[in-house]
């Protein structure tokens, strides 16, 4: 009996690792490897260097825009504010744009053009808290009609939810009828306007989506009381297109409303003196608190818009609110309105 | 079926051989039943209106008018360790008629002068200061009735002339009423006017009858203004003489005189020029100015001619008397002098008219020599 | 003509079979479902009937009549469901239930298992028993007045995994996907359509995470178990179960055809045990049997029924009653006693949305369905945390006013409301005017002014931010006006807001805009909500004009 060792292997046949692949792979890691370190440690000026030494590379930039400015040169530089009294809020807002000399002069067929009602609150619309949505109605068929503009935007970013205020103060209803189109604000739709010169907000969140391609803008505001500023009109109705946290502008109130004058430089800015909220503004809800102003005014020249809508559709005699001066300290407009306007009745 | 699948890899395979026909009528009438309900629940909608789901306007209740809600008045700032208001209450430079049992101050008197004038009327401020602003005194009253307010605005002007020029600014077009010696018109709810060389503005801010007649009253007090004991305010920075020239001797209404600072004419050499009326053209004004000493007048009417002649023709000269003429628009300006006095006419259309305008002034002026 | 009807006579006979209507059947439920919660949304609401699926829930039904002893609006549409289950036995479950849907579908699509472990998996388990228990536990404490059957009624938590969980992750993504392709050349709006709440900044639900985990972990728990959560938990499939004890309709089996081969359990969803005596309790009716039969044994059939195959009853001893019973009669004065349901330690911020019913009612009505959370446009109500209510009042709604504020006019809450624990009101009732005069407006709490973090009372700063917004007339932030000289000596005119209680109706929209965000300067708690009589802060207004 003859006892030999047995491999039960012996005829396997590995795979084994050649000298080659071997190479390749020491290769391979060292290449990922000395990818790696230059990623990590190159200085930061170099090409696909993901260094970050002070950790401040790493801070997201918001590339601000800026606004273009939307103003035409008037029909007759004479007469910068028009007022139309008399008749229903459609004739009204005829007869002060022929005032001015037409719609037609300022808007040219095919510009887009958008509308910044104010619809700050879920009020209905004969309690003067927000902009007549007869007058909205009236200004897009113009607008679309008349103009022959291609495309008519509004918007705005209420205070209280946006979908409500729309359907509630009839405005929703009144621009899409009339063929306008109607944006809501959502947390996509801001980024961050840069103002030069504007003191609170010369870097502040701008609702930017409407704004996209405008050529002509158009503000339409309510004429009403404001417990801080003493009136939230023409000027004043531009807040509602700022996003972030507004609620501390209130702690330098005319410095604010005359910064958001030059923030945007409307083509016109309506003051829709149809329902005029006297008292207990900016809110309103009480219809004791509402007058009929009769009139309609479309201003050129935003500042002597609201100084004539103080004095006369707010009745308030003596001064005008400090913002109007600062507005034309920093260039907007000027505050005497004397011999600028034209009445038509 | 294969274990390392994500999702179920089961074929579905009917096993059954035979579906019985009632099966097929119920299933179909299932269907039907389904498509009707999501058709029925899709038109469901009832053209909802917005203000179905408001309340309607007849139904509001006026409730800031049924509720009165008391306003505290705004309580004013008392610097510690001083003695209380009241009888240290500094009202000055207000008249003491200002206040009265029903009409009490609001705050402080706040006092501005030019340098921080801008707080107060920003914007506003460089008219009053182009016009020789001294200060401001700002006062609010506040009616004990019907808790309405009135705000005084109170500017020293520093001159008649000063307040003179800031008035005809405000009251442009307007019909000026006087009463002892205050220059006025009235507003909406409030005055504005002058009185030596104090303007005033008076606002309420309403439309009332209570507020009229405060500021009657008030208007009435303001000629006090400047008059009180210790005011140190001399006769000639009450009533300037090229004024008292023009309103007095010549009988010029007084809402008629203007008084320019300087850059008369667009000469920064002349100042303190006293305009009126002319009574030949619209636009026609004579005017009067008191220099100091007759050498002073002789002087300023030599700058005057030489800086006239870039636009003017000299047509006639006799002594201190120069007739010009426009070269464009061809109107003619003339100037004369008496002693220390320079008077003249500026932009009358008509020659001739000149001569009458310029004797009357001179005549004027022979009383004084007397 | 007739060759061609020929050829499609047996695929019609083929198509036309219950299982495919079934299906159908669920889709339809469950996209109507998707539809509703889409609609609950003001500017789509115009008289659809959101709520519906909660109305047709005999559950919610029975439980708030055994709590109130009345049958609030619509709830009376239970009795559909409950003639169909009469009828044709649990057909809610696998035909019209969304959740059982899903269930079902997830079971369905991640089911890999080789044959003989499907038909395992399907055969009846003796925890089953286990809904029949909670459902007598749920239902005696609902007669005890602690309506708990909101935390596993299958509609209910779907209606609240939809609204809070779901909903805000869809709208977030279709908003960045709106963003994204904005400078593809689209308006960056087209999409707000699909959004289930288009037109606002983004709404956040305050514990909503634990309310999708809950959800999610049922849902997960097919993989292991299938329809786990319909055989072994849903009280309302349990109620459903004993109203289907003898329905007309029933599957039945054929002994004399039947070869025991145990096909029919291979995709049985009620684990009903078809094979043998079916049980006709937990019968979901999907009639995947019949199709599963090669020897077309079962048939759904209300006549030739065999008796002797089947065992109607839920599989209940009486030793598990009497136990179920015990302990539903402790569990809802335990949770009374936990202590914050009272008059005395109710939490300053468990203020409810207007047209509530007082306390201890709102909690005999509300199942959590998380309607008037969904519908709200300004996103103020919240599912109450631990911190507000207790646990007996988790999930049940809580205005959350450093979030939003109340919108003045809006009574979206009380429209959606299915059980009347937010009564159904008008704006007039809501605002006191016009009819309502007399009792004057609904007051959800009042505000308090914070005078050590106000900036003009604490910090010489002007701002009464408040006073801006506070919509009632007059307003109720009114102000003490003072002159001051601040810090850096200059002077400042300070207007330092003070609240008047008998005007302010608890909106919290100074809370909501006071800029001293992080712990309101104003802030408004529940004393003083008009809905109770105990919780009364003044013995009467100070001006007759608007009573409280």
């Amino acid at each position: 009996m003859t006892s030999r060792k047995k491999y039960p292997h012996a005829d396997y046949r590995g795979d084994y690792l050649s000298r080659r692949d071997l190479l390749k792979r020491i290769l391979a890691l060292g290449g990922i490897g000395a990818a790696g370190t230059y990623l990590t440690h190159a200085p930061e000026d170099f090409p696909w260097s993901l260094r970050d030494h002070t950790g401040l590379r790493g801070m997201p930039v918001e590339t601000p825009f800026q606004l273009p400015d939307f103003r035409v040169e008037p029909a007759n530089p004479g007469i910068q504010v028009g007022v139309g009294r008399g008749g229903d809020a459609h004739t009204m807002l005829r007869k002060a744009l022929d005032a001015i000399g037409g719609l037609k002069h300022f808007i040219q067929p095919g510009d887009i053009v958008l509308v910044k009602p104010n619809v700050a609150f879920d009020r209905s619309p004969n309690l003067g808290a927000t902009t007549n949505p007869a007058i909205i109605e009236t200004l897009v068929r113009l607008l679309l009609v008349d103009a022959r503009a291609a495309e008519v935007r509004i918007a705005d970013n209420p205070i209280e939810s946006p979908a409500d205020c729309f359907a509630k103060s009839g405005i929703g209803a009144a621009a899409e009828q009339a063929g306008g189109r109607v944006y809501l604000p959502d947390p996509n739709a801001f980024e961050v306007l840069y103002t030069p010169g504007a003191r609170l907000i010369e870097e502040w969140a701008f609702f930017r989506r409407p704004f996209k391609d405008v050529n002509k803008v158009i503000g339409i505001a309510p004429a009403k009381d404001h417990n801080l500023c003493h009136a939230s009109l023409g000027i004043k109705n531009w807040y509602g297109l700022l996003g972030g946290r507004r609620n501390q502008f209130h702690q330098d109130i005319h410095e604010i409303v005359s910064d958001l004058s030059i923030m945007i430089r409307p083509t016109l800015t309506i003051v829709d003196g149809t329902r005029v909220l006297m008292e207990n503004g900016p809110t309103g809800g009480d219809p004791s608190n509402v007058r009929d102003g009769n009139a309609v005014l479309v201003g050129i020249d935003p500042v002597a818009t609201d100084a004539w809508a103080f004095e006369h559709l707010l009745q308030r005699p003596g001064r005008l609110p400090d913002y109007l001066y600062m507005a034309e300290q920093k260039g907007s407009g000027k505050v005497n309105y004397k011999d600028r306007l034209k009445v038509i009745t | 079926m294969r274990p390392d699948r994500i999702f179920n890899s089961h074929k579905t395979r009917l096993m059954r051989h035979q579906i019985p026909g009632s099966e097929n009528l119920s299933v179909a009438l299932i269907f039907v039943a389904l498509i009707a309900l999501v058709v029925w629940i899709t038109t469901t909608r009832d053209n909802f209106d917005p203000t179905e789901r408001d309340l309607p306007i007849e139904l509001l209740g006026d409730n800031s008018a049924q509720i009165e809600i008391y306003n505290r008045p705004l309580k004013p700032w008392h610097e510690p360790g001083q003695p209380m208001a009241g009888a240290a209450f500094d009202l000055a430079p207000f008249p003491a008629a200002t206040l009265d049992a029903e009409w009490q101050p609001v705050g402080r008197v706040k006092r501005f002068q030019p340098d921080n004038l801008y707080e107060k009327i920003n914007g506003e401020a460089e008219k009053f200061i182009k016009q020789g602003f001294v200060g401001l005194a700002f006062l609010r009253l506040r009616s004990a009735d019907d808790s309405s307010e009135i705000a005084i605005e109170l500017f020293d002007q520093g001159s008649l002339g000063g307040s003179l020029g800031v008035f005809s600014d405000h009251a442009a077009g307007r019909a000026i009423e006087d009463r002892e010696g205050v220059s006025f018109v009235t507003t909406g709810a409030g005055a504005i006017g002058r009185q030596g060389r104090y303007f005033f503005r008076i606002a309420g801010d309403r439309q009332s009858a209570a507020i009229t007649a405060k500021a009657a009253s008030l208007v009435a007090a303001f000629a006090q203004l400047g008059r009180g004991p210790g005011t140190t305010t001399t006769h000639e920075e009450i009533v300037p003489t090229g004024f008292a020239l023009l309103s007095q001797r010549l009988g010029i209404a007084e809402a008629d005189i203007q008084f320019q600072e300087g850059n008369v004419f667009q000469y920064d050499f002349a100042q303190r020029f006293w305009f009126a009326k002319a009574g030949i053209g619209a636009d026609t004004r004579l005017f009067v100015h008191v220099a100091d000493s007759a050498a002073a007048a002789e002087d300023l009417i030599a700058a005057l001619t030489a800086e006239h002649r870039y636009e003017y023709d000299e047509l006639e000269v006799d002594g201190a008397y120069r007739l010009f003429r426009h070269r464009y628009l061809g109107s003619f300006f003339a100037v004369a002098r008496r002693r220390n006095y320079v008077y003249g006419v500026e932009a009358s259309p008509d020659r001739a008219a000149i001569p009458t305008v310029l004797a009357r002034i001179s005549e004027s002026l022979d009383d004084d020599e007397s | 003509m007739s060759r061609l009807r020929a050829a499609l006579a047996p695929r019609l006979n083929r198509w036309l079979r219950l299982t495919r209507v079934r299906v159908f059947s669920q889709v339809v439920f469950f996209g109507l479902f998707l539809f509703a919660v889409w609609a609950t949304w003001t500017s789509r609401l115009g008289g659809y009937p959101v709520s519906a699926l909660l109305e047709l829930d005999p559950l919610v039904m029975l439980s708030t009549v055994l709590a109130t002893g009345y049958v609030y609006k619509l709830l009376g549409w239970a009795l559909i469901i409950i003639a169909i289950t009469f009828l044709f036995g649990r057909v809610f479950c696998n035909w019209i239930c969304p959740y059982g849907s899903l269930h079902q579908f997830i079971g369905w699509l991640f089911d890999n298992r080789p044959a003989h472990r499907r038909i395992a998996q399907n055969r009846y388990h003796p925890a089953q028993f286990l809904k029949y228990s909670l459902l007598i536990v749920f239902l005696l404490m609902s007669a005890m007045g602690a309506l708990q059957i909101g935390l596993l009624d299958p509609i209910v938590m779907m209606y609240r995994a939809m609204a809070t969980f779901f909903a805000p992750i869809f709208d977030a993504a279709l908003g960045r996907v709106g963003a994204a392709t904005e400078g593809l050349g689209a308006s960056g709006t087209w999409l707000d359509s699909l959004k289930f709440a288009p037109g606002v900044e983004h709404r956040i639900f305050v514990g909503s995470f634990w309310i999708g985990v809950i959800f999610l972990f049922f849902v997960l728990m097919n993989l292991w178990k299938p329809r786990f959560f319909c055989r072994f938990v849903c009280p309302l499939g349990a109620l459903l179960g004993v109203i289907a004890s003898r329905s007309v309709f029933r599957i039945n089996r054929i002994v004399e055809k039947c070869t025991d081969c145990d096909l029919c359990l291979s995709r049985c969803e009620g684990a009903s045990d078809p094979q043998a005596q079916v049980r006709q309790a937990e019968c979901f009716a999907c009639m995947n049997c019949i199709d599963d039969c090669p020897e077309n044994a079962l048939e759904f059939t209300a006549l030739r029924q065999d008796r002797s195959q089947v065992l109607p009853y839920p599989d209940l001893s009486r030793r598990k009653i009497v136990f179920a019973g015990a302990l539903g009669l402790i569990a809802a004065p335990a949770l009374r006693n936990s202590g914050r349901v009272n008059d005395e330690n109710f939490s300053a911020k468990m203020i409810r949305p207007p047209g509530s019913v007082e306390e201890s009612e709102f909690l005999e009505r509300c199942i959590k369905c998380e309607q008037c959370i969904n519908v709200c446009p300004t996103n103020v109500l919240q599912p109450a945390a631990l911190k507000e209510g207790g646990i007996e009042a988790l999930w049940t709604p809580v205005m959350n006013f450093r979030i939003a504020h109340c919108q003045l006019k809006c009574t979206l809450c009380s429209e959606v409301c299915p059980t009347g624990a937010i009564r159904r009101i008008e704006v007039a009732e809501k605002l006191g005017e016009g009819p309502y005069r007399e009792q004057g407006p609904v007051r959800l709490g009042t505000a308090f002014i914070d005078t050590n973090r106000c900036l003009p009372w604490a910090n010489q700063v002007p701002c009464v931010v408040c006073e801006e917004v506070c919509p009632v007339a007059p307003k109720a932030i009114q102000t003490y006006d003072e002159e001051d000289r601040d810090v850096f000596g200059k002077m400042v005119i300070l207007n330092k807001p003070f609240i008047v209680p008998d005007l302010c109706i608890g909106c919290g929209i100074c809370e909501a805009e006071c800029p001293v965000q992080d712990q309101p300067a104003v802030y408004v708690t529940a004393v003083g909500e008009s809905r109770s009589a105990n919780r009364k802060l003044l013995l009467r207004s100070r001006t007759p004009a608007r009573p409280i």
